[in-house]
């Protein structure tokens, strides 16, 4: 049996073929192909091939996922963990955002558990960088808020400058 | 027909995902929340001062995960066989006294009316009778014991004592208790009376389910949480005090 063939056309006019199976894993391909039947591959201007590359890829591996041997699922998820294992930050972000544009499920929660992962011993001040996020809290909000932790930790019974001086 | 699809977001922006999309110049970074999604609540407090957006994000993600996150961690931290050894008694309220304490901590005051929903009901027969703030904005607890009666000479009230300085003891849960045995009823059913007896709470709160005992361990996932959540400061606990 012949399995019909998805022709996918990147930023850069380059073309990856999957099979439809592969392809129907993003909805978005998939709706595309449903209301648009195009001729000469499915465009995605908003892909870029060095990213299509690697999300065709997660598709050709994940096209045929196995429902209950065990193994073979064991076998998927040691790949999933080399296939983000080399990939740098900028590609990361730049695969939630191809998983998130082209509706691929699998592939979002991936890269998104991976950059979980990776968030989980930073701190503030490395995840705005790691994000890119401009810190837009004024002076009187931090000032507010470190207040507001200051409360928070307050102790009950002597402090320790009391506790020193019954010592004495 | 494609306005419902995710990747909409990113048509708006513009741009090309993989040549240089900035997403410090994305207003609405698609990934953001997903991720966020996914981060232990412990870890997820602290990037709540990443930024207003995020600050906004979190909170919601909190309303939606933390409550039922904390159901989680509740009920797979203790046995009700080994709850009621009066030690394991102990740590369990020390354990929920600082967990309490974290979520404040981070999560601010405004959460103290949703942890009364999850805390009322700490362990099978005990429960948690007020829950409130003392003027320095650190959380008092009160533990009522459903399953053995509340006296000064009570083994069970000098080890809440030794926990949260005071217990309650409520005169119409007492009254019922005394009346209970003399009709002969098996001690069993008093957390069921307890509920019954305490209209003022919400009767909507499931019961917790406990499965499976680690509570005493160092790694118990309640201890850990709540030590994770006060930063990991030391010192003697706050709740080792007299209240006036």
């Amino acid at each position: 049996m012949s399995t019909k063939k998805i022709t996918l056309l990147s930023s850069d006019n380059e073309l990856f073929t999957v099979d439809e199976e592969a392809a129907n894993q993003s909805l978005t391909i998939k709706h595309l192909i449903e209301d648009t039947e195009p001729e000469n591959g499915v465009p995605l201007p908003q892909v870029h091939s060095k990213i299509l590359a690697k999300v065709t890829e997660y598709l050709i591996k994940h096209a045929n996922e196995p429902d209950n041997d065990a193994a073979a699922k064991e076998e998927l998820k040691n790949w999933d963990d080399k296939f983000l294992e080399k990939v740098n930050h900028e590609t990361l972000f730049d695969l939630i955002l191809a998983a998130n544009y082209l509706d691929i499920k699998g592939l979002l929660d991936l890269t998104c558990q991976t950059v979980a992962d990776l968030m989980n011993g930073m701190s503030v001040v490395e995840v705005r960088k790691l994000f890119n996020i401009v810190n837009d809290f004024t002076p009187e909000d931090e000032a507010e808020v470190r207040k507001r932790r200051k409360r928070g930790t307050k102790t009950i019974g002597p402090s320790n400058d009391q506790a020193n001086q019954s010592n004495h | 027909m494609a306005e419902n699809r995710t990747g909409n977001q990113f048509e708006e922006i513009g741009g090309v995902i993989g040549v240089g999309y900035d997403r410090a110049t994305d207003p609405s970074f698609t990934g953001a929340e997903e991720i966020l999604s996914k981060v232990p609540p412990y870890s997820l407090l602290r990037f709540k001062f990443a930024c207003k957006k995020w600050r906004d994000l979190i909170k919601s993600q909190l309303h939606r995960g933390t409550l039922s996150t904390i159901q989680d961690q509740i009920d797979n931290s203790m046995s009700s066989s080994q709850f009621h050894k009066s030690r394991f008694r102990v740590d369990v309220l020390k354990a929920w006294e600082k967990f309490i304490d974290g979520v404040l901590y981070w999560l601010g005051e405004d959460w103290l009316n949703e942890l009364k929903l999850i805390c009322f009901d700490v362990h099978d027969g005990v429960f948690c009778s007020d829950l409130r703030l003392l003027p320095d904005r650190s959380p008092d607890i009160d533990f009522l014991d459903g399953m053995t009666r509340i006296e000064p000479t009570n083994t069970a009230t000098k080890l809440m004592r030794v926990c949260t300085k005071k217990a309650i003891c409520r005169p119409d849960l007492k009254s019922q208790i005394l009346k209970d045995e003399h009709a002969g009823a098996s001690t069993s059913d008093l957390s069921q009376r307890n509920s019954a007896h305490t209209p003022s709470k919400p009767t909507s709160l499931n019961p917790i389910n406990v499965s499976n005992s680690n509570l005493l361990e160092v790694n118990s996932p309640l201890l850990q949480i709540g030590q994770k959540m006060r930063g990991g400061r030391g010192g003697p606990y706050r709740s080792f005090h007299t209240r006036s």
